[in-house]
């Protein structure tokens, strides 16, 4: 099969739907190819009830043809070369990742733009917050925000959130209370979930599942999009793992390679191609399409495809409280306390916030207490006692870049589809370290105050936030991307989504990975 | 007369999958159990037994264990422990042999959790809806995936407290 189309995206997850969608206004051929399967939120939830795995991607396919991380397995995805092994987790299916996130959508702050500025650390964007300003609101729109426009976050704002906010949990809200008396203002969060009916999707009914699904749509999935996007005849072709894109002496990309799970190779062309593949597999696609003009990796003239690396490693709190709060209600974060995302304390360490967890570990509380030796009645006493009272508490930290924090190819070695494998080279700096002790700190001052038992703090471990592998700059020397998302090497090829941040403060990306697609897909409008 | 090709074997046979499948419909059991041979049958009645005692639930609210016995079963130790344990418990002999006491165990936790697990065989997901552990937190809880509390409903304590 050859395709010739307008534009080609590859990536079908928020960045790419959400460029698609409004691209789709001005451009009538847009094809959108997606490494993974097409599947029903019905079988997702099958999946998941019929999986003995506990993580949160265990419902989701993993097909050969389109392998991902998943850490269960023997060989994994993607190894770990470095000194800290980094487990993170992302899908491939139609409508990406955000099928299984938490749909916490902050923006990032001014300062985050000027993080080296500001503070003399980590980089400054080529672009500011005003730039993004506009865009952050319409992304709010598109994906459908609820919250409370007096709750400060201090990110600006302008306009009030389109929907107000999911009211917080009991459970929550006894933590709040507690924790206003020693200096911790804690708010509802800014989520893309309904607290009403909007845009076809209904209001949160509260399954508590959140993550890794919602069973009613009520939460925000890109899944949303692309269905939007087809009804303005975007063509979506799933199964479409993408191997090579093929660049001319010019310097353009004339076309994309992809691969169907019987093996068949098939072609796009197109004037303008997009890569929205997230910040593992973007990288990968550009690193393994050498050519005798590219002979490092499509849009790599500057090395730095699949360096600078950076997550939001977190510390994970267990708290067993003294009084039962009955967490597992409703949604499973409904509150968070942003005091440390911006202070002079990030010359020396990095900003973070945190906010609560409350689904129930049913699994791991039965499993510990059945190791215990109790049987019924005790049993079944005791998990109620166990779930009414345990709640975590979990950090959101920026990281730095470092360039040799890396996606790295390995030729001699294949994946499951064939294509060479992913290796990963991950480390902590000091200045990571000193903000795991500062949230440990600061953990151990909260569980003491509200009279919990600290059962563990756990981590560092990823929030599956893949940022900065091809990141964005002025300098063709220095960076992958412009400001307008356009790589340095190859005028028609655009790069959108985590993979392009320069820095990724503590907000959850998300938000900022949609008000890029957005701003791109004005930007190419424009220049057409 | 019976037609011809009914032996006297095969009506006995007959007569007695009837009969289960009357007294398993009156247990609400499903299709597949009111199917079973005789033997299995008995086993399963005999895994209920066990089931009972482990969880201090009558029989007839059990019958969500089948998928649990069909794992159970299989294994080379599967029948001789049911039979085993189901024996002395219906003796009110609580003289389990360590092998006896390991088994129940391991029927407790899969009741619990919902998920088989065994060393030589890969773990697997057996139960779900009726994971045992779901029903300890009913009153203050949905089970993940299959209820929801209402709009607005997590703002407050569960009504039963």
């Amino acid at each position: 099969m050859r395709i010739k189309t307008d534009i080609c995206i590859i990536g079908s997850g928020i960045a790419g739907a959400l460029a698609a969608y409004k691209l789709a206004d001005k451009t009538k051929n847009i094809v959108i190819l997606e490494a993974g399967p097409r599947t029903s939120r019905e079988d997702i939830i099958n999946g998941f009830k019929t999986s003995h795995q506990q993580d949160f991607s265990a419902g989701y396919p993993n097909a050969k043809h389109a392998p991902r991380p998943d850490w269960s397995k023997d060989v994994p995805y993607i190894k770990n070369i470095g000194p800290e092994a980094l487990h993170f987790e992302y899908l491939k299916l139609v409508g990406g990742t955000t099928w299984h996130w938490n749909a916490n959508v902050n923006r990032l702050l001014e300062s985050d733009f000027n993080l080296k500025t500001q503070y003399g650390v980590g980089d400054d964007w080529p672009i500011n917050f005003d730039d993004l300003k506009k865009y952050y609101a319409e992304a709010e729109n598109e994906i459908g925000v609820s919250g409370n426009h007096h709750n400060d976050d201090f990110a600006p704002r302008a306009e009030k959130f389109p929907m107000p906010a999911i009211p917080m949990s009991y459970a929550e809200t006894q933590i709040k209370n507690q924790l206003q008396t020693i200096g911790y203002e804690c708010v509802e969060r800014s989520v893309a979930r309904n607290s009403e009916n909007r845009d076809g999707r209904s209001q949160c009914i509260g399954y508590g599942t959140c993550s890794p699904i919602c069973p009613s749509a009520a939460q925000y999935a890109a899944i949303h999009h692309i269905k939007k996007a087809e009804r303005k005849d975007v063509r979506i072709i799933d199964n479409a793992r993408v191997t090579k894109l093929e660049d001319n002496k010019n310097g353009e990309i004339k076309s994309a390679h992809f691969k169907k799970p019987d093996g068949s190779t098939h072609t796009v062309n197109a004037k303008v191609f997009i890569i929205a593949a997230g910040g593992v597999e973007t990288p990968k696609i550009l690193l393994v399409s050498r050519s005798k003009y590219s002979p490092y990796g499509i849009a790599n003239s500057s090395g730095l495809v699949g360096k600078n690396f950076f997550d939001h490693p977190g510390l994970s709190c267990q708290l067993l409280m003294p009084e039962p709060i009955f967490p597992g209600r409703g949604p499973q974060s409904t509150m968070a306390c942003y005091k440390y995302r911006d202070t002079e304390g990030r010359k020396q360490r990095p900003g973070w916030y945190f906010s609560a967890f409350t689904r129930i570990p049913y699994h791991e509380i039965t499993l510990e207490l059945l190791q215990k030796g109790l049987k019924p009645p005790e049993l079944d006493a005791a998990i109620l006692n166990r779930a009414s009272r345990q709640i975590s508490l979990v950090s959101h930290m920026e990281q730095l870049p470092h360039e040799k924090n890396a996606i790295t190819i390995n030729y001699d070695k294949k994946d499951s589809a064939g294509d060479p494998s992913i290796e990963f080279y991950f480390s902590y700096s000091d200045y990571e370290r000193n903000g795991f002790e500062h949230i440990r700190r600061t953990f151990k001052q909260i569980g003491n105050h509200l009279g919990a038992e600290i059962l563990d703090i756990t981590g560092p471990s990823s929030h599956h936030h893949l940022m900065g592998t091809t990141k964005m700059g002025s300098d063709k020397k220095q960076s992958v991307v412009n400001k307008n998302c356009q790589t340095h090497d190859h005028p028609n090829l655009y790069i959108v989504g985590s993979s392009t941040f320069v820095t990724g403060g503590s907000a959850d990306p998300t938000l900022t990975i949609a008000a890029l697609s957005l701003r791109l897909a004005d930007h190419i409008s424009k220049s057409q | 007369m019976y037609p011809k090709h009914h032996t006297r074997r095969s009506f006995i046979k007959n007569t007695l999958k009837i009969a289960l499948l009357v007294s398993a419909s009156l247990y609400g059991f499903t299709p597949a159990i009111a199917s079973l041979d005789v033997s299995t049958h008995t086993a399963f009645q005999d895994f209920l037994i066990v089931c009972s005692h482990l969880t201090q639930e009558p029989k007839r609210n059990l019958s969500f264990s089948y998928p649990a016995f069909k794992s159970v079963h299989k294994e080379p130790w599967g029948k001789e422990h049911i039979q085993s344990c189901a024996e002395k418990i219906k003796n009110n002999n609580n003289d389990f042999t360590d092998g006896e006491q390991w088994f129940l165990g391991h029927v407790l936790t899969t009741l619990y959790l919902g998920v088989y697990y065994h060393q030589d065989m890969p773990t697997k997901r057996v139960l779900y809806d009726d994971a045992m552990m779901f029903r300890a937190t009913q009153d203050i809880a949905p089970t993940p995936f299959i209820q929801a509390l209402g709009q607005n409903a997590w703002t407050t304590k569960p009504l039963a407290q």
